[in-house]
């Protein structure tokens, strides 16, 4: 880590994290291009979890801005939300839990593992 | 012709990957760090002085700062006594982990008990953030509401423990610290919520406690 420069904000980091979360889809998917000379983005494909603390909207919004920067204004975004869910280890139960109430929804423990919901997920490219 | 290539990748790897490197080196240096989220003015840097006026002397306690623009509070615990750094986001609404790493290179780790990470005072986006904290500390104070936990699952899903400040207030407002609770552990039933006064410097003790008890476990950890 001790090779890292110094950390200067420029105007993309405006006061909204998804933009932060945009930059870095941007880099993996650069990094993911470079696999494949000659070829063009024209679609992405990202899960973003309930309980991700990303908001749907603003993640595009910021995408569109850092894409149009790479010129991929046309490719395709198809963004999915995962939706909330959890395992009892209690009862055995696997249930959604509501977005501020993670307890059982059988038995009322509160001893649960989320097991979907939290991600972010760059799930697939797609290539002309 | 089209074709679609899978990569099923977690967007945020890279950070996740400098976090998991700089656990590995708190660990090493058998440091305690701990992520301090909470809203703007809800008195994280009044519980750093309080905390550093009581415990500075027996601890060695840094404060890694993170702010909009200025280095205010970096200032105000550096007059309290400990060492101090201040990442200035210039905008950026949280802090991650490759930030703190820049800014650990400020600080002499080896003479340090406790780190606390300020985090930009904001309940949203710094919990999408793991900046390698071994505990994240939520703060909330009477005056926002005792409706947060239901507005915030997020933050208070990450938290490692949560302290409710300015309880001074309650008769002022219509803040019900049942209630504030019982939101609390619906969503994590095991979450401590330490109530406190920092500016009447009442009901810290709990928290000086944990605080002592962390670091006794972590400097034993590696031992």
């Amino acid at each position: 880590m001790s090779g890292l420069a110094p950390w200067v904000p420029g105007p993309r980091h405006i006061a909204m994290h998804e933009m932060s979360i945009a930059i870095n889809v941007v880099g993996l998917l650069k990094e993911e291009m470079e696999k494949h000379p000659g070829q063009a983005l024209v679609g992405v494909k990202l899960t973003i979890g309930e309980l991700s603390g990303v908001e749907i909207e603003s993640l595009r919004f910021s995408l569109e801005v850092v894409f149009a920067e790479e010129h991929w204004e046309d490719v395709e975004l198809d963004i999915q939300k995962a939706a909330l869910k959890a395992l009892c280890k209690e009862c055995g139960r696997e249930f959604e839990p509501e977005p501020a109430d993670f307890r059982c929804k059988e038995c009322g423990s509160g001893n649960v593992e989320i097991k979907a919901g939290e991600s972010l997920t760059i799930d697939s490219i797609t290539l002309l | 012709m089209t074709k679609e290539i899978k990569i099923e990748k977690n967007i945020l790897s890279k950070n996740d990957q400098v976090a998991a490197e700089l656990r590995e080196l708190f660990a090493r240096k058998r440091l305690l760090v701990l992520n301090l989220l909470s809203s703007p003015g809800s008195g994280k840097t009044t519980l750093l002085e309080k905390t550093i006026e009581a415990l500075g002397s027996s601890l060695r306690l840094a404060v890694i700062a993170g702010d909009l623009q200025t280095e205010r509070d970096a200032e105000r615990v550096r007059k309290m006594g400990a060492t101090a750094t201040q990442i200035e986001t210039g905008g950026a609404c949280h802090l991650d982990a490759r930030m703190v790493a820049v800014a650990l290179q400020r600080l002499e780790l080896d003479n340090m008990d406790v780190l606390f990470i300020e985090n930009v005072g904001n309940l949203v986006c710094p919990a999408a953030f793991d900046v390698g904290d071994d505990f994240t500390v939520v703060l909330i104070s009477v005056p926002e509401g005792d409706d947060k936990p239901g507005k915030y699952p997020t933050a208070f899903r990450k938290a490692d423990l949560v302290v409710l400040n300015k309880i001074d207030l309650v008769p002022y407002t219509n803040f019900s610290a049942q209630r504030f609770k019982t939101d609390v552990r619906k969503i994590r039933p095991d979450l401590d919520v330490f109530e406190m006064s920092c500016t009447k410097k009442e009901g810290m003790e709990a928290w000086f406690q944990w605080l002592k008890t962390k670091v006794a476990h972590k400097k034993g950890s590696a031992q």
